[in-house]
């Protein structure tokens, strides 16, 4: 086995990025941080995605597909999401995530 | 081979919890760069090169540069880190029981799995795959990606900027 890392290494790899990437977007205060966790969970799933191509040679290049695919989406996430904060920021003057709350009930 | 994952395992973990917990949001960001450029190094581990390749291209470049810019466009505009009231103490919380009950189903679902000896990726077989099989697959990304550069640059847009056109005035 030419001395590879086990797939389940892997996986516990990305279950642990995964992991700091949640946290980061439950805990941090700044909308910018949160779309970073978003990306760091993203970039979890695309490490197991590949961790599957990898295993299944029998499937073509499917697994790859998908993390090629799963990356596109996240740059248009990435795009529209950062548009969302600027203007945001603009009504606000605040990035912070508990700043914009005039959909909750009860309050004007 | 091994402790090259070992190696860029650990760069890639310790950079993303340094990601996730810098005050300083530009040091943030760089590690957040330093955390996708060995996302692209675990890809290059499982010979995945294009894909290694365009994490470089995509993630460290472009989302990067971009974050960098929301950064500075939105300087000095929190002073908190973490948010109030014990909210990111439940938030850690959360985020380990989910991460522990994930390595215990995958520890109990591949304790024994190994990776094959064949699986090369090669460029030509992905761009057989990308015009072949999954074309269809592309044509909606393409979609997807001019509809959501539209949408940003309607989003961003400063109010009163689309005024001509009365029935978007929802920018």
């Amino acid at each position: 086995m030419s001395g590879m890392a086990a797939p389940s290494e892997y996986f516990i790899l990305s279950a642990l990025i995964f992991g700091v990437g949640l946290a980061g977007v439950l805990s941090r205060r700044n909308l910018i941080a949160v779309l970073a966790g978003v990306e760091i969970m993203l970039a979890a799933a695309n490490i197991n995605f590949v961790v599957l191509w990898r295993m299944t040679p029998d499937a073509g290049q499917t697994g790859q597909m998908f993390a090629l695919f799963s990356m596109a989406v996240a740059a248009a996430e990435i795009a529209v999401g950062l548009a969302l904060v600027i203007q945001i920021y603009r009504h606000f003057r605040s990035s912070s995530i508990e700043k914009p709350h005039l959909l909750k009930d009860g309050e004007e | 081979m091994s402790i090259a994952f070992y190696i860029v395992a650990g760069l890639t973990l310790a950079s993303a919890i340094a990601a996730m917990s810098l005050s300083n949001f530009v040091h943030a960001i760089l590690c957040l760069m330093v955390f996708f450029a060995g996302v692209a190094g675990v890809f290059l581990t499982l010979n995945a090169d294009f894909l290694a390749g365009a994490q470089m291209l995509l993630y460290v470049g472009a989302v990067g540069v971009l974050l960098i810019f929301a950064i500075m466009f939105t300087r000095n505009a929190v002073s908190e880190l973490f948010r109030g009231s014990g909210g990111w103490l439940s938030g850690i919380v959360v985020a380990t029981l989910v991460s522990s009950l994930i390595i215990a189903g995958v520890r109990d679902a591949y304790s024994t799995a190994v990776f094959p000896e064949v699986a090369q990726s090669s460029v030509k077989a992905l761009g057989e795959a990308l015009s072949g099989r999954h074309l269809g697959a592309l044509v909606v990304t393409g979609v997807l990606l001019t509809a959501a550069m539209i949408g940003a640059v309607l989003v961003a847009l400063p109010a009163g900027a689309v005024e001509t056109a009365p029935e978007e005035d929802e920018a």
